[in-house]
């Protein structure tokens, strides 16, 4: 996506305007957000404010109200009840100026009811029980004067239902509104409560509520004793009195209220509710007589009141009836000993503020609807700022962009003509800047480049004929050593070498030839330097060695000889290393001699490799007329020569140590072949080296050769089945074998044995099918038998068993587990191959008559 | 291999002669182990054994052992010079009682 410059700027302009509009946005939402937040604590913080001031001011208000409220009602019913007083009042004064001045009265009767007048306050008489109303007929005419005032104040206005007095002497005399009797002679006035609590008050008296006898309901009375005085001596005459139905009292209880919100109620003395539009204001009990309710058996709150009430106290209380918040405002009547209550419920007073509160509330929801939607359009708005910004931003800069890049673009261009192998491309590039000066520069270097490259080639053409040539070279010394695998019909030994140059020709060569049919040749040779004089020289001391030792088989003639051709005309003073040996194949005789070279390494008879002893000699070519010392060694089957040149033992690591001689004993000692032949020794060691020097440019020839000796004497084959039936037929072939060749017989014994217990083994254990067979291959001369035994059985090493402890006791032996040891221990070197598919174990006896 | 079998004052004597290899060493077991159930003495005169094998030896450890558990004893007599080589490479010279050539 940014691979161009143009698009990196497009990247940046607009990645650069679209972070300045939305950290504006950001800022701007964020602002609206605060302000929302901020609206809808305030609106809150408001209305709780103004709830609380509200109560507060409405609480004070409605204390006001309650008591001006109250004080009214208690004020017109006391002004009911003052009214009821001055009546009784009037009535108990004219019946005491009536008892007083008898004689300024006629004797009068009672003016009972006429038909036709069954609803106008009727006069009447009642007697109590035992009274003879004959005998008092005097006092009773005197009394009956009374009538006319107690009519005039029973049809008064005030509401009273009937005016009456009661005398001491025992009769009664009324005048009721509406309820006429007839002449009773079974009440006695004096034993009524209105007569005894106005006898025992000496004063107005005020009793009880009860309900009117008349059915009219809930009723009060007023009373207030007359007396006549003589001599100083207060006589009680009578008690006059006045009955009301508490209907105009209740008519202003009812009517009480604030605002049309509330009710009344009023309490007795004793705190009974008398009235009121809310409570139950009274029942009747099974004798038809009233009940009153006790305010206070209402509640907890209802008893603190009434003991506030009954006390005759004015006050306002904020308490809670009924499971309801109310305000109580209440004072006590003037008259007696009621007092009226007034209750208004909280919620109805409180009313306003909820109603305030749900304005502010709505007010508050429309004001955050509102904000809701500008925020929406803002965010809108912004949106669409960054769409456009966004568009302006691509639009400026793919001008910008294009027009800042565009002579990039053509460098571009041209350096990429340029580098497909255009060298007659220019760049036009006319800008004055970097850029220009970059093209310039580009220019120049493209011109003095093709210059470079036409001088090159001539020169390449030139290398490459020497290196053709080289090539050439290369190729004729390598065909100039003898080709491998070497002599492949021969059994006695096995060969094989490597040449391998540091440049592409060399100074080493290695050389073997059959100088007759039981006599090889073997030669390695180290030229001084490198390169093509070394290869030039190389040839020479070759073909010199090769012919002389064809022509002289005593090597140290063949060193002197070729030492003076070499050392003739040899202005240059090359010289070179040699070791050449001649090896007996039949005895296994190695004759060898050394003109200055590094000594090779030998393995005999199956011991480690250690360097063979030599008579170092001086280097072919350097002096005429030196004389050699050839030394001989005798080979036994099995015995393997490493020779070298100082190419192995000098290679370099990178960290500049040398391969060492050591190390090439080591290494060769190390290594246990799998394979049979020659090759595996090499390729081995040619291995090691390359590991060793870790692909660091070699800087000398390297050459190796191995020669591996398998022994001169006849080879005798001999294919049997795998049983343990054909041993007689084995053992009948070795002794043939060893008889032919003069091996000694006590030595044959030991490797009978050993073959022997090799071949049960194979017999009984090689073949789980049966009928495989076991291929002996023999190979005897009078110093060494060497026996070799194929299968195609089960892979198997028998040589990898443990030993057997050989120093248990008896009991502790199992029986068994010997034979193999036998074969090892009995022979002078056994060794196990699995190659193709075939387990082959070889087994060597060397004749030693000294041991 | 051939073997010979007589009793003279000692016990059971059998003289072998011949290869004693894997082929013929059963034999030779045989003879030890009946010749173990008739008397508490078996000498294997081995004169004439050039030749012995790791089955021989099983044989003789073989009739060793069943000697030693009957308190019998075996005893071989006059090993030739490869025999006893066999003998003392594998450490059977430690083991059987062996009483070589006068």
């Amino acid at each position: 996506m940014f691979t161009t410059i143009k698009n990196r700027v497009l990247f940046t302009l607009i990645s650069l305007s679209l972070g300045v509009l939305l950290l504006m946005s950001a800022v701007c939402l964020y602002g609206v957000f605060n302000m929302r937040a901020w609206i809808d604590k305030g609106v809150a913080d408001l209305s709780r404010e103004v709830e609380s001031q509200s109560t507060e001011k409405l609480g004070r208000t409605i204390e006001h109200d309650l008591g001006e409220v109250v004080e009214d009602k208690a004020a017109l019913i006391s002004e009911k009840l003052a009214a009821i007083e001055r009546q009784t009042l009037h009535a108990a004064s004219a019946a005491e100026y009536i008892f007083a001045h008898p004689d300024e009265f006629q004797p009068r009767a009672i003016d009972y009811l006429q038909p036709g007048q069954e609803n106008t306050p009727t006069p009447h008489i009642r007697t109590a029980p035992g009274v003879d109303p004959a005998a008092i007929q005097a006092e009773i005419r005197l009394a009956a004067n009374i009538q006319d005032v107690l009519r005039g104040i029973t049809v008064s206005d005030i509401g009273l239902s009937a005016s009456y007095i009661g005398v001491e002497s025992g009769y009664f005399i009324s005048v009721d509104k509406n309820a006429a009797g007839p002449e009773n002679k079974n009440y006695d006035p004096t034993t009524r409560p209105w007569y005894v609590g106005a006898r025992e008050k000496q004063g107005i008296y005020w009793a009880d509520v009860f309900l009117d006898s008349s059915g009219r309901g809930l009723s009060l009375s007023c009373s207030m004793p007359f007396y006549t005085e003589e001599n100083g001596v207060k006589t009680l005459r009578g008690v006059a009195g006045s009955g009301a139905v508490l209907d105009d009292i209740r008519a202003i209880i009812d009517g009480a209220d604030i605002g049309g919100a509330g009710y009344a109620f009023l309490l007795n003395h004793k705190g009974e509710i008398i009235m009121s539009p809310k409570l139950a204001p009274y029942a009747t009990d099974e004798q038809g007589r009233l009940v009153l309710e006790k305010y206070a058996n209402r509640g907890p709150a209802e008893q603190a009141l009434a003991a506030e009430m009954t006390s005759g106290q004015t006050g306002f209380v904020s308490t809670r009836l009924d499971g309801e918040d109310v305000y109580v405002g209440y004072t006590p009547l003037v008259i007696n000993d009621w007092s009226v209550g007034l209750v208004v419920a909280r919620s109805d007073v409180l009313a306003p503020v909820d109603e305030m509160r749900v304005q502010l509330s709505s007010l508050r929801d429309a004001t955050i609807l509102a904000l809701n939607e500008n925020i929406t359009l803002t965010a809108l708005l912004l949106l669409v700022a960054i769409v456009l910004a966004v568009l302006a931003a691509v639009m400026l800069s793919l001008r910008f962009a294009g027009r800042l890049t565009a002579p990039v673009v053509s460098l571009n261009r041209g350096v990429r003509e340029v580098s497909e192998g255009n060298l007659d491309a220019v760049i036009n590039v006319e800008s004055q800047d970097e850029i220009g000066q970059l093209a310039q520069a580009f220019n120049d270097m493209t011109r003095r480049l093709k210059e470079y490259i036409q001088n090159l080639s001539v020169a390449m053409a030139e290398k490459e004929r020497i290196a053709a040539e080289l090539n050439i070279a290369t190729k004729i010394q390598s065909s100039m050593l003898p080709g491998m695998p070497p002599f492949p019909d021969r059994h006695d030994f096995d060969l094989y070498a490597v040449m391998r140059p540091a440049r592409e020709v060399g100074g080493d060569f290695y050389d073997f030839f059959l100088v007759d049919e039981k006599r090889l040749g073997v030669v390695v040779a180290d030229v001084s330097g490198k390169s093509m004089p070394a290869a030039l020289f190389m040839v020479v001391a070759k073909t010199l060695l090769r012919n002389q030792m064809q022509l002289e088989h005593d090597l140290e003639k063949v060193f002197f000889t070729v030492n003076n051709q070499l050392a003739d005309r040899n202005d240059e003073a090359m010289f070179v290393t040699a070791f050449a040996g001649l090896l007996e194949t039949d005895t296994g005789v190695f004759t060898y001699v050394n003109a200055g070279h590094a000594p090779p390494a030998l393995r005999r008879g199956g011991q480690s490799f250690s360097w063979l002893e030599t008579e170092p000699g001086f280097v072919l070519g350097g002096m005429e007329n030196i004389s050699y010392t050839a030394r001989q060694a005798r080979l036994l089957p099995g015995d393997v020569i490493f020779i070298y040149t100082d190419g192995v033992s000098e290679a370099n690591n990178p960290a500049g140590d040398l391969f060492t001689e050591q190390k090439i004993l080591d290494d060769l000692n190390a290594f246990v072949p799998t394979g049979a032949g020659a090759a595996a020794w090499v390729e081995k060691m040619r291995e090691n080296v390359a590991d060793f020097t870790g692909g660091l440019e070699q800087t000398d020839d390297i050459t190796m050769l191995v020669l591996l000796y398998t022994g001169g004497g006849a080879v005798k084959t001999l294919t049997v089945a795998a049983s343990t039936g054909c041993l007689n037929e084995v053992a009948a072939f070795l002794a043939t074998c060893m008889d032919e060749a003069g091996f000694p017989a006590a030595e044959g014994a030991n490797l009978q044995l050993a073959v022997e217990e090799v071949f049960v083994n194979i017999a009984r254990y090689a073949y789980p099918q049966g009928g495989g067979s076991v291929e002996l291959t023999c190979s005897c001369t009078a110093e060494c038998t060497i026996v070799r035994l194929e299968d195609e059985g089960i892979p198997y090493n028998p040589l990898a068993r443990p030993d057997p402890d050989i120093e248990l006791p008896a009991e502790k032996r199992g029986i068994g587990g010997l034979g193999v040891y036998l074969a090892r221990t009995l022979t002078d070197y056994a060794q196990y191959n699995e190659i193709n598919g075939k387990n082959i174990l070889t087994l060597v006896k060397i004749n030693s008559p000294a041991g | 291999m051939t073997i010979t079998e007589h009793i003279d004052e000692s016990g059971v004597v059998l003289v072998v002669e011949g290869r004693v290899d894997t082929n013929t060493s059963p034999q030779l077991q045989n003879f030890i182990l009946a010749a173990l159930q008739t008397t508490g003495h078996v000498t294997v005169d081995f004169a004439k054994v050039p030749y012995l094998s790791s089955a021989g030896l099983r044989a003789l450890l073989l009739g060793h052992k069943q000697a030693v558990s009957k308190g019998a004893v075996l005893e071989l007599v006059n090993p030739t010079e490869f025999v006893t080589s066999v003998l003392n490479s594998v450490g059977f010279d430690k083991v059987l009682r062996i009483r070589p050539k006068p």
